[in-house]
């Protein structure tokens, strides 16, 4: 559901400041520098966050321009998360606390013991949980500075804002009722005042 | 909300209830500045307003046939504005349905209407084509909206016109 098919969502972005040129050998770099990279199953990582093709979440290298599409940049923003579902870390729990008690012959546990089996289970959990990965279209109009990112969820669009900057190190204004007035106004040379159009609207 | 989103929020909130007002007292027609070129904004059988000053916001939404203009106009009376609505916009031959939500002013569910393309370049630019054309139209909605409403005809003429659209039976 994004750039190339389904149904479209997204919310739209100003690129605020300016990006180095030339524009697609700048991005190229910060995309294989920021490029996704999986999480390594034996290891703890909940999380991981990178740039992927929008051709494929799989394509993780930017060897190449496959991403430009003149005048836009298109790839994708994939996290994948880890996460152990709450009745699974419940039950282990559950389990561990049983047989600790078995072997122990304590009637209660004591709030250390309970810590160190909740951290034991979720250590385990974790390195057997398969990440679920996410995928965001992102489309960069480098003449405009416009950028459509295709999701409307809200953490999404926070990550995304983060991570671009991060990467690109220019910031994204999301254009929202009052920046979108500024920016129609900068296009057109005109100065959109919009402090009164909501009293004015009301009563005239 | 924030004080900020707030803000955002009632601005978008205005822009959309004016959307729903001219496409149901002009029959929908708006023009693009400059080229003249004419197109048909209308709500397409969903729509949700709220009263944000109300603790929690007063809510009403409507879907599929049985909603009327009446019930748009009741509850901008009783201080809702429209927070999200389909609308529908033909221009010639396209036509675009999607949801607009007035906070953030974000787009979902746009249906593009494209021939069956194999080659992904082609397919990319035929829907990045009808998503920019869509924001076009749009953001000439908005300036009129904004120019409209900030113009000096709005108090003697755009204000009372409204008005007289929303008590109207």
């Amino acid at each position: 559901m994004g750039v190339f098919s389904g149904s479209a969502s997204y919310v739209r972005y100003q690129v605020q400041g300016d990006v180095p040129e030339p524009v697609k050998d700048f991005v190229l770099e910060k995309l294989k520098g920021y490029a996704f990279k999986e999480i390594d199953p034996g290891t703890l990582s909940e999380k991981t966050i990178g740039w992927v093709s929008a051709e494929n979440m799989a394509l993780t290298r930017f060897d190449d321009l496959h991403f430009a599409k003149d005048p836009y940049l298109v790839f994708s923003l994939r996290i994948d998360v880890r996460k152990i579902p709450g009745m699974t870390m419940k039950a282990a729990l559950l389990r561990e606390e049983m047989k600790y008690k078995e072997t122990t012959g304590q009637e209660r546990l004591r709030k250390k013991d309970k810590d160190m089996l909740k951290d034991e289970v979720w250590q385990a959990l974790t390195k057997k949980t398969l990440p679920t990965p996410s995928v965001y279209d992102v489309c960069w109009n480098f003449q405009t500075g416009i950028v459509l990112f295709f999701s409307t969820s809200r953490k999404a669009n926070e990550e995304f804002m983060a991570f671009f900057h991060r990467s690109f190190d220019v910031k994204l204004l999301p254009l929202m009722p009052q920046a979108l007035a500024t920016h129609l106004g900068e296009k057109n040379n005109k100065f959109f005042d919009v402090s009164e159009t909501e009293l004015q609207f009301a009563h005239g | 909300m924030d004080n900020e989103q707030q803000k955002q929020g009632s601005l978008g909130r205005d822009f959309l209830t004016y959307l729903c007002y001219k496409s149901d007292d002009n029959g929908g027609q708006f023009e693009l500045p400059g080229s003249g070129e004419q197109f048909v904004l209308f709500l397409d059988r969903k729509i949700a307003l709220e009263d944000d000053q109300e603790v929690p916001p007063n809510t009403v939404t409507y879907s599929g046939d049985d909603f009327t203009e009446k019930d748009l106009k009741q509850a901008i009376r009783s201080r809702k504005k429209v927070r999200e609505a389909r609308f529908r916009i033909d221009k010639g031959e396209n036509t675009w349905v999607f949801t607009l939500k007035a906070d953030r002013f974000e787009i979902s569910g746009l249906k593009i209407d494209m021939p069956a393309v194999q080659d992904l370049d082609e397919k990319f630019y035929g829907r990045i084509y009808s998503i920019e054309t869509l924001q076009s139209l749009l953001d000439a909605c908005y300036e009129q909206f904004i120019e409209s409403v900030n113009g000096k005809n709005w108090k003697t003429t755009g204000y009372p016109r409204f008005q007289k659209w929303l008590q109207s039976k």
